[in-house]
Protein backbone atom coordinates (compact mmCIF):
# COMPACT_ATOMS: atom_id res chain seq x y z
CA UNK A 1 0.00 0.00 0.00
CA UNK A 2 1.22 3.45 -0.54
CA UNK A 3 2.08 5.70 2.23
CA UNK A 4 3.08 2.13 4.20
CA UNK A 5 6.80 2.44 5.69
CA UNK A 6 8.71 1.24 8.52
CA UNK A 7 11.67 2.65 10.39
CA UNK A 8 14.19 1.89 13.01
CA UNK A 9 13.18 3.07 16.68
CA UNK A 10 15.82 1.06 18.07
CA UNK A 11 17.58 -2.10 16.94
CA UNK A 12 14.75 -3.79 18.87
CA UNK A 13 11.97 -1.98 17.43
CA UNK A 14 10.75 -1.09 14.07
CA UNK A 15 7.61 1.43 13.77
CA UNK A 16 5.56 1.00 10.79
CA UNK A 17 4.04 4.26 9.66
CA UNK A 18 1.41 5.35 7.45
CA UNK A 19 0.01 9.16 6.17
CA UNK A 20 1.09 11.45 9.12
CA UNK A 21 -1.91 12.35 10.28
CA UNK A 22 -5.05 11.78 12.85
CA UNK A 23 -7.54 9.37 11.09
CA UNK A 24 -9.71 6.99 11.79
CA UNK A 25 -9.51 5.23 8.37
CA UNK A 26 -5.40 5.27 9.05
CA UNK A 27 -5.80 4.39 12.75
CA UNK A 28 -8.00 1.59 11.57
CA UNK A 29 -5.17 0.15 9.55
CA UNK A 30 -2.78 0.07 12.67
CA UNK A 31 -5.25 -2.14 15.01
CA UNK A 32 -5.81 -4.30 12.13
CA UNK A 33 -1.84 -4.85 11.28
CA UNK A 34 -1.63 -5.00 15.42
CA UNK A 35 -3.78 -7.52 15.56
CA UNK A 36 -1.95 -9.70 12.57
CA UNK A 37 0.98 -9.56 14.53
CA UNK A 38 -0.41 -10.43 17.79
CA UNK A 39 -2.16 -13.07 16.15
CA UNK A 40 0.64 -14.48 14.78
CA UNK A 41 3.84 -13.41 15.98
CA UNK A 42 7.25 -13.72 14.18
CA UNK A 43 10.03 -15.60 16.38
CA UNK A 44 11.73 -13.22 19.13
CA UNK A 45 8.53 -11.09 19.08
CA UNK A 46 7.88 -9.22 22.12
CA UNK A 47 5.17 -6.74 21.67
CA UNK A 48 2.97 -4.02 19.81
CA UNK A 49 2.35 -0.50 20.87
CA UNK A 50 -0.08 0.78 18.31
CA UNK A 51 -0.39 5.01 17.99
CA UNK A 52 -2.31 7.24 15.69
CA UNK A 53 -0.51 6.30 12.76
CA UNK A 54 1.78 4.30 13.48
CA UNK A 55 2.42 0.90 14.78
CA UNK A 56 5.78 -0.28 16.88
CA UNK A 57 6.96 -3.84 16.70
CA UNK A 58 9.60 -4.40 19.73
CA UNK A 59 11.35 -7.45 19.16
CA UNK A 60 14.58 -9.19 19.91
CA UNK A 61 16.90 -9.69 16.99
CA UNK A 62 19.01 -12.16 18.92
CA UNK A 63 16.07 -14.38 18.65
CA UNK A 64 14.86 -13.48 15.49
CA UNK A 65 18.28 -13.55 13.47
CA UNK A 66 16.90 -11.20 10.36
CA UNK A 67 15.00 -8.19 9.64
CA UNK A 68 11.73 -8.41 10.15
CA UNK A 69 11.10 -4.54 8.21
CA UNK A 70 10.22 -6.11 5.42
CA UNK A 71 7.97 -8.67 7.14
CA UNK A 72 6.69 -6.15 8.52
CA UNK A 73 5.80 -3.32 5.82
CA UNK A 74 4.21 -6.84 3.75
CA UNK A 75 1.46 -7.42 6.90
CA UNK A 76 0.60 -3.80 6.41
CA UNK A 77 0.42 -3.67 3.29
CA UNK A 78 -1.53 -6.86 2.99
CA UNK A 79 -4.54 -5.52 4.90
CA UNK A 80 -5.46 -2.20 3.21
CA UNK A 81 -9.22 -2.76 4.61
CA UNK A 82 -10.19 -1.52 7.85
CA UNK A 83 -10.65 -3.45 10.85
CA UNK A 84 -13.47 -5.39 11.31
CA UNK A 85 -13.34 -6.36 14.66
CA UNK A 86 -15.93 -5.15 17.05
CA UNK A 87 -15.95 -2.00 18.61
CA UNK A 88 -16.69 -1.09 22.08
CA UNK A 89 -19.21 1.90 23.05
CA UNK A 90 -18.24 2.61 26.64
CA UNK A 91 -19.69 5.28 28.53
CA UNK A 92 -17.82 7.18 30.78
CA UNK A 93 -20.21 9.31 33.97
CA UNK A 94 -18.53 12.88 34.13
CA UNK A 95 -18.72 15.24 36.58
CA UNK A 96 -17.81 18.80 34.94
CA UNK A 97 -16.34 20.57 38.17
CA UNK A 98 -12.74 20.63 37.05
CA UNK A 99 -10.37 23.53 37.98
CA UNK A 100 -10.00 24.17 34.33
CA UNK A 101 -13.66 24.36 33.80
CA UNK A 102 -14.45 28.37 33.99
CA UNK A 103 -10.83 29.36 32.10
CA UNK A 104 -11.04 27.61 29.27
CA UNK A 105 -14.69 28.09 28.84
CA UNK A 106 -13.45 31.89 29.08
CA UNK A 107 -10.85 31.07 26.44
CA UNK A 108 -12.59 29.46 23.95
CA UNK A 109 -15.36 32.50 24.03
CA UNK A 110 -18.31 29.94 24.85
CA UNK A 111 -20.52 29.21 28.22
CA UNK A 112 -19.89 26.83 30.42
CA UNK A 113 -23.24 24.68 29.36
CA UNK A 114 -21.94 25.11 26.04
CA UNK A 115 -18.49 23.62 26.73
CA UNK A 116 -20.37 20.93 28.82
CA UNK A 117 -22.64 20.43 26.34
CA UNK A 118 -20.62 19.83 23.38
CA UNK A 119 -17.88 17.86 25.08
CA UNK A 120 -20.87 15.09 26.24
CA UNK A 121 -22.32 15.42 23.03
CA UNK A 122 -19.36 13.79 21.05
CA UNK A 123 -18.31 10.22 20.02
CA UNK A 124 -14.46 9.98 20.68
CA UNK A 125 -12.37 7.33 19.46
CA UNK A 126 -9.27 5.84 22.02
CA UNK A 127 -6.43 6.38 19.20
CA UNK A 128 -3.85 5.42 22.03
CA UNK A 129 -2.86 4.51 25.51
CA UNK A 130 0.68 6.39 27.10
CA UNK A 131 2.12 8.93 28.61
CA UNK A 132 0.81 6.80 32.37
CA UNK A 133 -0.38 3.49 32.71
CA UNK A 134 -3.98 3.50 31.18
CA UNK A 135 -4.37 7.08 30.05
CA UNK A 136 -6.06 7.34 26.56
CA UNK A 137 -5.81 9.74 24.24
CA UNK A 138 -8.96 10.48 22.06
CA UNK A 139 -10.01 12.73 19.14
CA UNK A 140 -11.59 14.40 17.75
CA UNK A 141 -12.88 17.38 19.87
CA UNK A 142 -14.89 19.80 18.04
CA UNK A 143 -13.02 22.78 16.56
CA UNK A 144 -14.89 24.97 19.35
CA UNK A 145 -13.20 23.39 22.08
CA UNK A 146 -9.63 23.26 20.61
CA UNK A 147 -7.10 24.86 23.34
CA UNK A 148 -3.63 24.85 23.19
CA UNK A 149 -1.81 23.00 25.94
CA UNK A 150 -1.19 25.62 28.98
CA UNK A 151 1.89 27.23 29.11
CA UNK A 152 3.04 26.39 32.56
CA UNK A 153 1.85 22.76 33.38
CA UNK A 154 -0.24 22.19 36.74
CA UNK A 155 2.26 20.47 39.09
CA UNK A 156 -0.69 18.55 40.35
CA UNK A 157 -3.71 17.09 38.07
CA UNK A 158 -6.32 14.29 40.25
CA UNK A 159 -6.69 10.82 39.15
CA UNK A 160 -9.48 10.57 37.12
CA UNK A 161 -9.25 14.09 35.93
CA UNK A 162 -11.17 15.03 32.32
CA UNK A 163 -9.30 17.11 30.77
CA UNK A 164 -8.87 18.83 27.04
CA UNK A 165 -5.85 19.76 24.45
CA UNK A 166 -5.63 20.39 20.96
CA UNK A 167 -8.19 18.32 19.22
CA UNK A 168 -8.14 15.84 21.68
CA UNK A 169 -9.58 14.91 25.13
CA UNK A 170 -8.32 12.15 27.90
CA UNK A 171 -8.44 11.38 31.29
CA UNK A 172 -5.59 11.21 33.54
CA UNK A 173 -5.23 8.00 35.85
CA UNK A 174 -3.04 8.49 38.16
CA UNK A 175 -2.11 12.07 39.88
CA UNK A 176 0.43 13.68 38.29
CA UNK A 177 1.58 17.11 36.45
CA UNK A 178 0.03 17.75 33.62
CA UNK A 179 -0.84 20.62 30.87
CA UNK A 180 -4.08 19.94 29.72
CA UNK A 181 -7.01 22.22 30.98
CA UNK A 182 -9.22 19.87 33.41
CA UNK A 183 -12.75 20.04 32.81
CA UNK A 184 -14.36 17.08 34.99
CA UNK A 185 -14.01 14.11 36.75
CA UNK A 186 -15.00 10.52 36.71
CA UNK A 187 -14.38 8.11 39.32
CA UNK A 188 -14.07 5.15 36.48
CA UNK A 189 -10.79 3.13 37.60
CA UNK A 190 -8.86 3.74 34.37
CA UNK A 191 -5.51 1.36 35.51
CA UNK A 192 -5.98 -1.60 38.14
CA UNK A 193 -4.84 -4.79 39.05
CA UNK A 194 -3.29 -5.06 35.57
CA UNK A 195 -5.94 -3.51 33.26
CA UNK A 196 -6.54 -0.66 31.60
CA UNK A 197 -9.99 0.21 31.12
CA UNK A 198 -10.00 1.86 27.49
CA UNK A 199 -8.33 -0.04 24.05
CA UNK A 200 -7.39 1.67 21.31
CA UNK A 201 -10.36 1.50 19.06
CA UNK A 202 -12.96 2.17 21.63
CA UNK A 203 -15.82 4.47 21.26
CA UNK A 204 -16.56 6.92 24.11
CA UNK A 205 -19.68 9.26 24.92
CA UNK A 206 -19.48 11.37 28.26
CA UNK A 207 -22.34 12.05 30.11
CA UNK A 208 -22.42 14.42 32.63
CA UNK A 209 -23.74 13.99 36.07
CA UNK A 210 -24.15 16.12 39.09
CA UNK A 211 -24.29 15.71 42.80
CA UNK B 1 15.44 -15.61 53.91
CA UNK B 2 15.65 -11.85 53.90
CA UNK B 3 17.72 -8.87 54.16
CA UNK B 4 16.78 -5.70 56.05
CA UNK B 5 16.97 -2.75 54.31
CA UNK B 6 18.60 -0.22 57.10
CA UNK B 7 18.83 2.94 54.68
CA UNK B 8 17.84 3.66 51.60
CA UNK B 9 20.61 5.76 50.43
CA UNK B 10 19.58 8.27 47.57
CA UNK B 11 17.37 5.74 45.83
CA UNK B 12 17.27 2.20 46.27
CA UNK B 13 14.78 -0.27 44.42
CA UNK B 14 13.91 -3.96 43.69
CA UNK B 15 14.74 -4.44 39.31
CA UNK B 16 14.60 -7.09 37.04
CA UNK B 17 15.07 -6.93 33.15
CA UNK B 18 11.76 -5.13 32.92
CA UNK B 19 7.92 -5.07 32.39
CA UNK B 20 6.98 -6.81 28.99
CA UNK B 21 3.93 -6.50 27.17
CA UNK B 22 1.78 -3.57 28.66
CA UNK B 23 3.68 -1.19 27.03
CA UNK B 24 0.16 -0.67 24.88
CA UNK B 25 -1.75 0.08 28.19
CA UNK B 26 1.01 3.12 28.92
CA UNK B 27 3.09 0.59 31.39
CA UNK B 28 6.56 1.22 31.13
CA UNK B 29 9.30 -1.37 30.94
CA UNK B 30 11.10 -0.30 33.89
CA UNK B 31 13.59 -2.62 35.22
CA UNK B 32 17.35 -1.94 35.83
CA UNK B 33 19.08 1.00 34.23
CA UNK B 34 22.19 -0.62 33.42
CA UNK B 35 20.34 -3.88 32.93
CA UNK B 36 23.82 -5.98 32.08
CA UNK B 37 24.88 -5.16 35.16
CA UNK B 38 21.77 -6.11 36.57
CA UNK B 39 22.07 -9.71 34.81
CA UNK B 40 25.75 -10.07 35.23
CA UNK B 41 25.15 -10.36 39.12
CA UNK B 42 22.39 -12.51 38.47
CA UNK B 43 24.23 -14.85 36.51
CA UNK B 44 27.30 -14.58 39.29
CA UNK B 45 25.59 -15.88 42.19
CA UNK B 46 24.26 -18.51 40.17
CA UNK B 47 20.20 -17.04 39.09
CA UNK B 48 18.99 -16.85 35.44
CA UNK B 49 20.07 -13.40 34.19
CA UNK B 50 16.59 -11.76 34.94
CA UNK B 51 15.81 -12.21 38.75
CA UNK B 52 14.90 -9.45 40.83
CA UNK B 53 18.21 -7.40 42.25
CA UNK B 54 18.69 -4.01 44.77
CA UNK B 55 19.42 -1.12 42.28
CA UNK B 56 21.53 1.71 44.52
CA UNK B 57 21.46 4.84 43.14
CA UNK B 58 24.69 6.31 44.68
CA UNK B 59 25.62 5.57 47.85
CA UNK B 60 24.18 5.67 51.33
CA UNK B 61 22.25 2.40 51.52
CA UNK B 62 22.52 -0.29 54.00
CA UNK B 63 21.61 -3.69 54.70
CA UNK B 64 21.32 -6.36 56.71
CA UNK B 65 21.72 -10.02 55.75
CA UNK B 66 19.19 -11.65 58.29
CA UNK B 67 20.99 -15.30 57.07
CA UNK B 68 23.66 -16.95 54.95
CA UNK B 69 23.44 -15.45 51.28
CA UNK B 70 25.06 -15.92 48.48
CA UNK B 71 25.75 -12.68 46.62
CA UNK B 72 27.45 -10.47 43.77
CA UNK B 73 28.02 -6.59 43.03
CA UNK B 74 27.78 -5.56 39.39
CA UNK B 75 27.82 -1.66 38.08
CA UNK B 76 29.30 1.30 39.64
CA UNK B 77 28.57 4.59 41.84
CA UNK B 78 29.28 3.35 45.05
CA UNK B 79 31.78 1.09 47.17
CA UNK B 80 29.94 -1.75 49.19
CA UNK B 81 31.54 -2.84 52.10
CA UNK B 82 31.18 -4.95 55.26
CA UNK B 83 30.76 -2.59 58.20
CA UNK B 84 29.27 -4.89 60.63
CA UNK B 85 31.37 -6.49 63.63
CA UNK B 86 32.48 -9.78 61.92
CA UNK B 87 30.34 -12.29 61.90
CA UNK B 88 31.82 -14.67 60.27
CA UNK B 89 33.14 -16.84 62.46
CA UNK B 90 30.10 -17.96 63.49
CA UNK B 91 28.73 -19.45 60.17
CA UNK B 92 27.92 -22.72 58.85
CA UNK B 93 31.00 -22.56 56.00
CA UNK B 94 33.90 -20.98 55.97
CA UNK B 95 35.01 -20.94 59.73
CA UNK B 96 37.75 -18.89 60.57
CA UNK B 97 37.55 -16.72 57.61
CA UNK B 98 36.65 -12.97 57.16
CA UNK B 99 36.44 -10.49 55.26
CA UNK B 100 36.99 -8.11 58.17
CA UNK B 101 34.20 -5.80 59.10
CA UNK B 102 36.31 -4.78 62.44
CA UNK B 103 36.63 -1.36 63.62
CA UNK B 104 39.36 0.54 61.42
CA UNK B 105 39.30 -2.63 59.39
CA UNK B 106 35.88 -2.41 56.92
CA UNK B 107 36.39 -4.20 53.66
CA UNK B 108 35.50 -3.13 50.29
CA UNK B 109 33.51 -6.24 48.56
CA UNK B 110 34.45 -6.68 44.54
CA UNK B 111 31.92 -6.39 41.70
CA UNK B 112 32.38 -8.96 39.14
CA UNK B 113 33.24 -12.11 41.87
CA UNK B 114 30.88 -14.28 44.24
CA UNK B 115 30.93 -13.15 47.87
CA UNK B 116 29.24 -15.74 50.61
CA UNK B 117 28.38 -13.14 53.13
CA UNK B 118 27.31 -14.93 57.04
CA UNK B 119 24.09 -14.02 59.01
CA UNK B 120 23.96 -10.44 59.96
CA UNK B 121 26.72 -8.94 58.01
CA UNK B 122 25.84 -5.38 56.99
CA UNK B 123 26.80 -3.86 53.76
CA UNK B 124 26.99 -0.44 53.65
CA UNK B 125 27.44 1.02 50.03
CA UNK B 126 30.54 4.27 50.18
CA UNK B 127 30.98 6.98 48.08
CA UNK B 128 32.43 6.14 45.11
CA UNK B 129 33.89 8.61 43.37
CA UNK B 130 32.73 7.51 39.84
CA UNK B 131 29.83 5.55 38.44
CA UNK B 132 25.84 6.01 39.22
CA UNK B 133 24.25 2.56 39.58
CA UNK B 134 25.10 -0.85 41.72
CA UNK B 135 23.47 -4.08 41.55
CA UNK B 136 23.55 -6.39 44.19
CA UNK B 137 22.48 -10.07 43.17
CA UNK B 138 21.32 -12.26 45.84
CA UNK B 139 21.14 -15.92 45.12
CA UNK B 140 17.35 -17.13 44.70
CA UNK B 141 16.40 -13.19 43.94
CA UNK B 142 14.40 -10.88 45.20
CA UNK B 143 10.80 -11.91 45.62
CA UNK B 144 8.81 -9.23 45.55
CA UNK B 145 5.55 -10.10 44.65
CA UNK B 146 5.25 -10.30 40.65
CA UNK B 147 3.25 -7.45 38.64
CA UNK B 148 2.56 -8.03 35.31
CA UNK B 149 5.66 -10.13 34.74
CA UNK B 150 7.98 -8.36 36.37
CA UNK B 151 9.31 -8.01 39.36
CA UNK B 152 10.47 -4.29 38.92
CA UNK B 153 9.40 -1.34 41.16
CA UNK B 154 6.57 1.07 39.56
CA UNK B 155 4.23 2.81 42.12
CA UNK B 156 1.42 3.08 39.44
CA UNK B 157 1.00 -0.15 38.52
CA UNK B 158 1.19 -1.14 42.31
CA UNK B 159 4.50 -3.21 41.63
CA UNK B 160 7.02 -3.38 44.37
CA UNK B 161 6.79 -1.01 47.50
CA UNK B 162 9.19 1.77 47.58
CA UNK B 163 11.87 0.65 49.99
CA UNK B 164 11.91 2.24 52.93
CA UNK B 165 14.69 2.01 56.40
CA UNK B 166 13.26 -0.57 58.07
CA UNK B 167 11.88 -2.76 55.01
CA UNK B 168 12.63 -6.34 54.96
CA UNK B 169 12.98 -8.09 51.39
CA UNK B 170 12.40 -11.82 50.71
CA UNK B 171 14.61 -14.46 49.44
CA UNK B 172 13.24 -16.58 47.27
CA UNK B 173 14.95 -20.50 47.29
CA UNK B 174 18.11 -20.89 45.68
CA UNK B 175 19.13 -23.06 42.30
CA UNK B 176 21.61 -25.72 42.21
CA UNK B 177 24.14 -23.85 40.50
CA UNK B 178 24.58 -21.38 43.47
CA UNK B 179 24.66 -24.28 45.95
CA UNK B 180 27.49 -25.53 43.62
CA UNK B 181 29.07 -22.19 43.96
CA UNK B 182 28.94 -22.11 47.44
CA UNK B 183 30.23 -26.09 47.47
CA UNK B 184 32.83 -24.99 45.21
CA UNK B 185 33.73 -21.90 47.83
CA UNK B 186 34.13 -24.15 50.82
CA UNK B 187 35.82 -26.35 49.20
CA UNK B 188 38.59 -23.65 48.32
CA UNK B 189 38.20 -21.88 51.59
CA UNK B 190 36.82 -18.73 50.46
CA UNK B 191 34.45 -16.13 50.89
CA UNK B 192 35.24 -14.21 47.62
CA UNK B 193 35.43 -16.44 44.64
CA UNK B 194 38.54 -16.80 43.40
CA UNK B 195 36.48 -16.67 39.74
CA UNK B 196 34.59 -13.63 38.29
CA UNK B 197 33.40 -11.67 35.30
CA UNK B 198 36.24 -9.52 35.34
CA UNK B 199 36.43 -10.14 31.72
CA UNK B 200 33.27 -8.47 31.07
CA UNK B 201 34.40 -4.86 32.53
CA UNK B 202 34.39 -2.72 29.75
CA UNK B 203 35.08 0.43 29.10
CA UNK B 204 32.91 2.31 30.82
CA UNK B 205 34.88 4.93 31.39
CA UNK B 206 34.55 6.01 28.05
CA UNK B 207 32.30 9.58 28.00
CA UNK B 208 31.43 8.69 24.34
CA UNK B 209 28.34 7.37 23.67
CA UNK B 210 26.83 5.71 20.53
CA UNK B 211 23.83 6.44 18.89
CA UNK B 212 21.49 5.90 15.54
CA UNK B 213 19.97 8.47 13.50
CA UNK B 214 16.39 9.82 15.45
CA UNK B 215 13.24 9.59 12.83
CA UNK B 216 13.62 13.08 12.67
CA UNK B 217 17.22 13.52 12.72
CA UNK B 218 16.75 15.21 9.23
CA UNK B 219 14.44 18.30 10.36
CA UNK B 220 17.44 19.71 12.92
CA UNK B 221 18.95 22.25 11.04
CA UNK B 222 22.92 21.66 10.35
CA UNK B 223 24.17 23.43 12.90
CA UNK B 224 22.09 21.43 15.47
CA UNK B 225 23.13 18.29 13.83
CA UNK B 226 26.95 19.43 13.99
CA UNK B 227 26.13 20.20 17.89
CA UNK B 228 24.62 16.98 18.90
CA UNK B 229 27.74 15.34 17.11
CA UNK B 230 30.98 17.27 18.47
CA UNK B 231 29.67 18.60 21.69
CA UNK B 232 30.27 17.42 24.98
CA UNK B 233 27.03 17.73 27.23
CA UNK B 234 26.86 17.69 30.79
CA UNK B 235 23.88 15.37 32.65
CA UNK B 236 21.98 17.69 34.47
CA UNK B 237 21.27 16.71 38.18
CA UNK B 238 17.61 16.74 37.33
CA UNK B 239 17.82 13.16 35.80
CA UNK B 240 16.49 10.37 36.88
CA UNK B 241 14.97 6.72 36.14
CA UNK B 242 12.23 8.05 33.84
CA UNK B 243 14.85 10.37 31.54
CA UNK B 244 18.89 11.45 31.47
CA UNK B 245 18.59 15.26 30.95
CA UNK B 246 21.32 16.62 29.54
CA UNK B 247 22.24 20.30 29.40
CA UNK B 248 23.19 22.81 26.93
CA UNK B 249 22.08 22.45 23.27
CA UNK B 250 20.49 24.76 21.92
CA UNK B 251 19.08 21.80 18.78
CA UNK B 252 16.59 23.64 16.64
CA UNK B 253 14.68 22.72 13.84
CA UNK B 254 13.92 24.19 10.64
CA UNK B 255 12.87 23.16 7.18
CA UNK B 256 13.07 24.83 4.15
CA UNK B 257 9.53 26.77 3.01
CA UNK B 258 9.02 29.48 0.78
CA UNK B 259 12.48 29.80 -0.45
CA UNK B 260 13.71 30.80 3.49
CA UNK B 261 14.89 29.21 6.70
CA UNK B 262 11.70 28.71 9.11
CA UNK B 263 11.63 27.57 12.30
CA UNK B 264 9.33 24.03 12.84
CA UNK B 265 7.08 23.93 15.17
CA UNK B 266 4.40 22.16 14.27
CA UNK B 267 3.98 19.83 16.79
CA UNK B 268 4.25 15.79 15.98
CA UNK B 269 1.97 13.51 16.20
CA UNK B 270 2.58 11.03 19.58
CA UNK B 271 4.16 7.79 18.70
CA UNK B 272 6.10 4.93 20.90
CA UNK B 273 9.47 6.01 22.20
CA UNK B 274 11.49 3.55 23.70
CA UNK B 275 14.85 3.87 25.98
CA UNK B 276 17.23 5.70 24.82
CA UNK B 277 15.37 7.57 22.61
CA UNK B 278 16.79 11.07 22.49
CA UNK B 279 14.02 13.53 22.66
CA UNK B 280 14.90 17.30 22.12
CA UNK B 281 12.18 19.46 24.51
CA UNK B 282 10.94 22.40 23.07
CA UNK B 283 13.50 24.30 25.05
CA UNK B 284 16.26 22.70 22.51
CA UNK B 285 17.80 20.55 25.35
CA UNK B 286 17.97 16.66 25.11
CA UNK B 287 16.50 14.36 27.28
CA UNK B 288 17.37 10.79 26.83
CA UNK B 289 14.67 8.60 28.26
CA UNK B 290 15.73 5.72 30.31
CA UNK B 291 13.82 2.78 31.90
CA UNK B 292 10.57 4.54 33.59
CA UNK B 293 9.94 6.51 31.03
CA UNK B 294 6.70 6.76 29.33
CA UNK B 295 5.54 4.60 26.06
CA UNK B 296 5.08 7.33 23.54
CA UNK B 297 5.60 10.81 23.07
CA UNK B 298 5.50 13.55 21.10
CA UNK B 299 8.89 15.32 20.74
CA UNK B 300 11.05 15.01 17.59
CA UNK B 301 13.58 12.04 17.78
CA UNK B 302 17.42 13.55 17.23
CA UNK B 303 18.74 9.95 17.90
CA UNK B 304 18.68 6.61 19.11
CA UNK B 305 21.28 5.97 21.95
CA UNK B 306 22.40 1.86 21.22
CA UNK B 307 21.37 -0.41 22.95
CA UNK B 308 24.74 -1.52 24.09
CA UNK B 309 25.88 1.58 25.10
CA UNK B 310 22.93 2.00 27.82
CA UNK B 311 24.66 0.40 30.29
CA UNK B 312 27.89 3.32 30.25
CA UNK B 313 25.08 5.88 30.09
CA UNK B 314 22.88 4.81 32.86
CA UNK B 315 26.22 4.70 34.61
CA UNK B 316 27.05 8.65 34.06
CA UNK B 317 26.07 10.53 37.18
CA UNK B 318 25.15 14.51 37.38
CA UNK B 319 27.97 16.72 36.18
CA UNK B 320 29.51 14.22 34.12
CA UNK B 321 30.25 15.45 30.08
CA UNK B 322 29.53 13.04 26.92
CA UNK B 323 29.60 13.18 23.63
CA UNK B 324 27.92 10.96 21.23
CA UNK B 325 28.99 9.20 17.95
CA UNK B 326 26.46 8.25 15.47
CA UNK B 327 26.73 4.25 13.73
CA UNK B 328 24.87 2.61 11.53
CA UNK B 329 21.33 0.19 12.47
CA UNK B 330 23.35 -2.55 11.58
CA UNK B 331 26.16 -1.52 13.62
CA UNK B 332 24.30 -0.86 16.81
CA UNK B 333 22.06 -4.31 16.09
CA UNK B 334 25.58 -6.75 15.93
CA UNK B 335 27.24 -5.24 19.20
CA UNK B 336 23.58 -5.99 20.58
CA UNK B 337 24.40 -9.35 19.48
CA UNK B 338 27.75 -9.65 21.16
CA UNK B 339 26.37 -8.34 24.16
CA UNK B 340 23.87 -11.09 24.28
CA UNK B 341 26.58 -13.77 23.17
CA UNK B 342 28.54 -12.56 26.11
CA UNK B 343 26.14 -13.21 28.86
CA UNK B 344 25.88 -16.56 27.17
CA UNK B 345 29.30 -17.03 27.52
CA UNK B 346 29.31 -16.00 30.99
CA UNK B 347 26.39 -18.22 32.14
CA UNK B 348 27.70 -21.38 30.28
CA UNK B 349 31.11 -21.13 31.72
CA UNK B 350 29.63 -20.95 35.41
CA UNK B 351 27.46 -24.12 34.28
CA UNK B 352 30.66 -25.92 32.94
CA UNK B 353 32.99 -25.06 36.11
CA UNK B 354 30.29 -25.98 38.87
CA UNK B 355 29.42 -29.10 36.46
CA UNK B 356 25.68 -28.45 36.73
Amino acid sequence: MEGVRTYRLSERAITISWESKIDRDIHALVLETDRRICTRPFPGWIENVPAYHTLTVYYDPFVTGYDPSEFLEGVAARHTESGRFEVRHLRVPVMYDGPDLEVAAGKLGISIESLVSQHSSGIYHVYMLGFMPGFPYMGTLADELVLPRKAVPSPKVLAGSVAIAGHQTGIYPFDSPGGWYVIGHTSIPLFSEGKAFFEPGDEVEFYSITG
Amino acid sequence: MSVTIIKTGIYCSVQDQGRRGFQRYGVPVSGAMDKHAAAVANLLCGNSYDLAVLEFVLHGASIEFNEDALIAFAGSGAAPMVISPTPYLQGPYLQGKDLGGREGNNTTLPVHKSIFVPKNTIVEMQYADKGCMMYMAIAGGFDVPLVMGSRSMYAPVGAGEKQVAGGRLQVAGMSEVSRSIIKNMVSENVVVSKWGAIELIEEVETDCIRVMRGHEWEQFNKVSQNKWLNDRFTISNSSDRMGVRLEGGDLRREQVAGGGLQVAESEMISTAVTMGTVQVIPDGSPLILMADAQTTGGYPRIAQVIDADLPILAQKRPGDKIRFREVSPLVAEELYINRQEELIRLKRNIRTKFSI
